[in-house]
């Protein structure tokens, strides 16, 4: 498994206040599986995604993430699993803005710590597998949506993560460009890509293999897509 | 990230805000600029005051009467031709210079206009005290002070004053004391070097026979002033005191003249304008300090507007090590840089200050690399609680911020 979730509560508190995001979740993601989150607004799937992402802290339970226990995991090596083992897109694309697409995509090999020359070598043909070969040397502000998430998603590809997490990746999308996200997922799926995705549209969920729907922090039901959409 | 790459990226982000970045800059560029300014002039000052002493003054011993004893000093005490007669006879002595100074006032060409003169009463031994670089004629000679004849080496300034030229052996100025009038013969035109004659309008000095200025002021045979020159140099402060003392024998006084070193003096003078220049270079420092926190200040601002890309980097794996080195390099390169226009600022600076006063300012290579350094410090110190606080960001929360 590349993900393994038991027993996942997220409770917020401010002050007094206490919400509590996702109660007693447990799943598992296999190798090469495309999975899509659904659910109400406020049903926890951003909170799951950024827990599934390190990006925030569970409150009780266990995460075994690549097979290794990240539950407990702090500081230096937490950045490290963000960099090595997660690839995260974004609703919002979350480019820089003063860097070029190709020095986007080279920043989470920066990070690893890369050669120059093996980073641009990496970023070139990440971006080619999302099928962006121009453009890369224009800055976020002059491509598309579509293009920048297309950055987005060779951004986090480009360290070979275990796997590609993406909260609303079309949420921000015209039908169209959506619908070519999608299918460049489905082809990094059958290339082997590991996919978790959030998203509010059933006709995008209807493109991935297996559907999870959450209502008020639990899952509700857990389905595999019988014939899923194929783009192109 | 290899900290080439982290320095060109942080000069790019500081060079992609300009104008705030040299705003930001602007208070260590003053500081800065200041302080090699300050230490430049100072230390050329100091420099030139040395070169003009260094070749005379070495083994001069400087000789006056105490004014600071209880009972007031007598008649008998006084320096006299007498006293310079005696201490002549020293074994470790090469020359002694008695002086004495008045003032007058010398005619121009105009009849009814004159100028103010220092009038130095010496001998001939004047020039083993201090350099007088005579252009025309001669200096003062053993038979002008024999005879006490009435004769004068003036400034060159003082002849162009008088006379429109400077070659002016021969003439005779007319000098008014407070006494009286009298003609003297120009036997020598000198051009002085004296630091500030060219910024001020300052009165010329002309040297007269010692014994013509005492005759003028009916002084009898006193002398204001001796200066000794000694032979050994390792032994000046000894010969100092026998000095001292030998007078206080001749004079049949006790514990009446004050005996120093004329290097004392240069070291006293050159210690006074090291402590001004440090002074003046604490308040520049401070200045430093205030344009830190400017930098700070700036540096926080960024940190906040810049919250959002932080939450990206540390969500592609950026360590709170990677974010906190970004921003202190950012910060560093703010600093050093504005240390570095600073530099050349206040080395031109000085000299546009030194030419005001006619004087070589002197910098040295270890004050320009350590004020880069000092820069550098400031960048670092100040930068180092906005570079925290950005590594400590939430990346959630980071994420989150509009
Ligand atoms: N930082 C936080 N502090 C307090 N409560 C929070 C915080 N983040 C999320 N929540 C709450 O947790 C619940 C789940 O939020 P979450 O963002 O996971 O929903 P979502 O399913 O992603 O919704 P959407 O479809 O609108 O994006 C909501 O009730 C929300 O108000
Ligand atoms: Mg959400």
């Amino acid at each position: 498994m590349i993900i393994q979730i038991d027993n996942l509560f997220k409770v917020y508190r401010n002050g007094s206040l206490e919400v509590t995001a996702l109660r007693d979740v447990s799943f598992s993601v296999a190798v090469s599986e495309f999975v899509s989150i659904m659910g109400q607004s406020g049903s926890g799937k951003s909170t799951l995604m950024n827990i599934l992402g390190c990006l925030d802290t569970l409150s009780a339970g266990k995460y075994h993430l690549d097979g290794e226990d990240v539950s407990k995991i702090k500081g230096k090596k937490l950045s490290i699993i963000r960099n090595r083992k997660i690839g995260f897109v974004f609703q919002a694309y979350n480019l820089l803005p003063r860097l070029n697409a190709l020095q986007n995509v080279e920043l989470p090999m920066i990070y690893a710590g890369a050669s120059a020359k093996k980073r641009r070598n990496a970023a070139l043909e990440a971006l080619d597998r999302v099928g962006l070969t121009e453009r890369v040397h224009h800055k976020p502000s002059e491509l598309s949506g579509g293009q920048k998430q297309r950055v987005a998603i060779a951004r986090a590809l480009v360290n070979e993560p275990a796997i590609l997490l993406a909260d609303e990746p079309t949420g921000n999308l015209d039908s169209r460009s959506g619908e070519e996200i999608m299918g460049i997922f489905q082809r990094l799926n059958r290339e082997g890509v590991t996919i978790v995705m959030v998203t509010h549209e059933p006709d995008i969920a209807e493109h991935t293999k297996r559907i999870v729907a959450f209502k008020d922090g639990r899952i509700v039901t857990d389905e595999l897509v019988l014939n899923p959409i194929q783009v192109g | 990230m290899n900290i080439f790459e982290s320095i060109t990226s942080a000069a790019y982000s500081v060079f992609a805000n300009r104008m705030r970045s040299i705003l930001t800059m602007l208070g260590i560029i003053i500081g800065i600029a200041a302080v090699i300014m300050i230490t430049s002039i100072g230390q050329g000052f100091q420099n030139s005051f040395n070169e003009m002493f260094a070749e005379f003054g070495a083994g001069t011993l400087e000789v006056a009467v105490r004014h600071d004893r209880p009972e007031p000093a007598a008649r008998s005490d006084m320096l006299t031709l007498e006293s310079v007669e005696f201490l002549s006879s020293h074994p470790d002595v090469v020359s002694v210079t008695p002086i004495s100074g008045s003032n007058a006032r010398v005619q121009l060409r105009n009849p009814t206009e004159n100028t103010r003169v220092n009038v130095i009463g010496t001998n001939e031994t004047f020039r083993e005290v201090q350099n007088v670089d005579v252009r025309f004629g001669r200096f003062l000679a053993e038979i002008d002070v024999d005879r006490a004849a009435p004769v004068a080496v003036i400034d060159s300034s003082l002849a162009r004053q008088v006379f429109g030229r400077t070659d002016v052996v021969g003439e005779t100025i007319r000098a008014t004391f407070w006494f009286g009038t009298i003609d003297l013969l120009v036997v020598g035109v000198y051009r002085s070097d004296d630091i500030m004659s060219g910024m001020f309008e300052m009165p010329t000095t002309a040297y007269i026979p010692i014994t013509l200025l005492q005759r003028l002021l009916n002084a009898d045979n006193q002398v204001q002033q001796i200066f000794v020159n000694a032979h050994d140099l390792e032994r000046l402060d000894q010969t100092a005191s026998e000095i001292a003392r030998l007078l206080s024998i001749f004079h049949r006084n006790e514990d009446r003249y004050r005996v120093t070193t004329l290097m004392s003096q240069i070291d006293q003078i050159n210690s006074m304008i090291g402590m001004i220049t440090g002074f003046v270079g604490l308040v520049a420092f401070i200045s430093l300090v205030v344009g830190g926190i400017g930098v700070m200040n700036i540096m926080l601002v960024t940190v906040t507007e810049r919250t959002r890309e932080i939450g990206i980097r540390k969500s592609l794996g950026a360590t709170d090590g990677n974010i906190q080195f970004q921003f202190l390099i950012e910060a560093m390169i703010l600093t050093a840089t504005g240390g570095v226009i600073g530099i050349i600022l206040g080395y031109y600076g000085g000299f546009a200050l030194g030419g005001l006063i006619d004087l070589v300012p002197a910098i040295d290579v270890p004050t320009v690399i350590g004020t880069v350094i000092a820069s550098s410090l400031i960048g670092i110190i100040f930068g180092v609680y906005p570079a925290r606080k950005a590594a400590k960001l939430d990346p959630i929360e980071a994420l989150r911020y509009e």
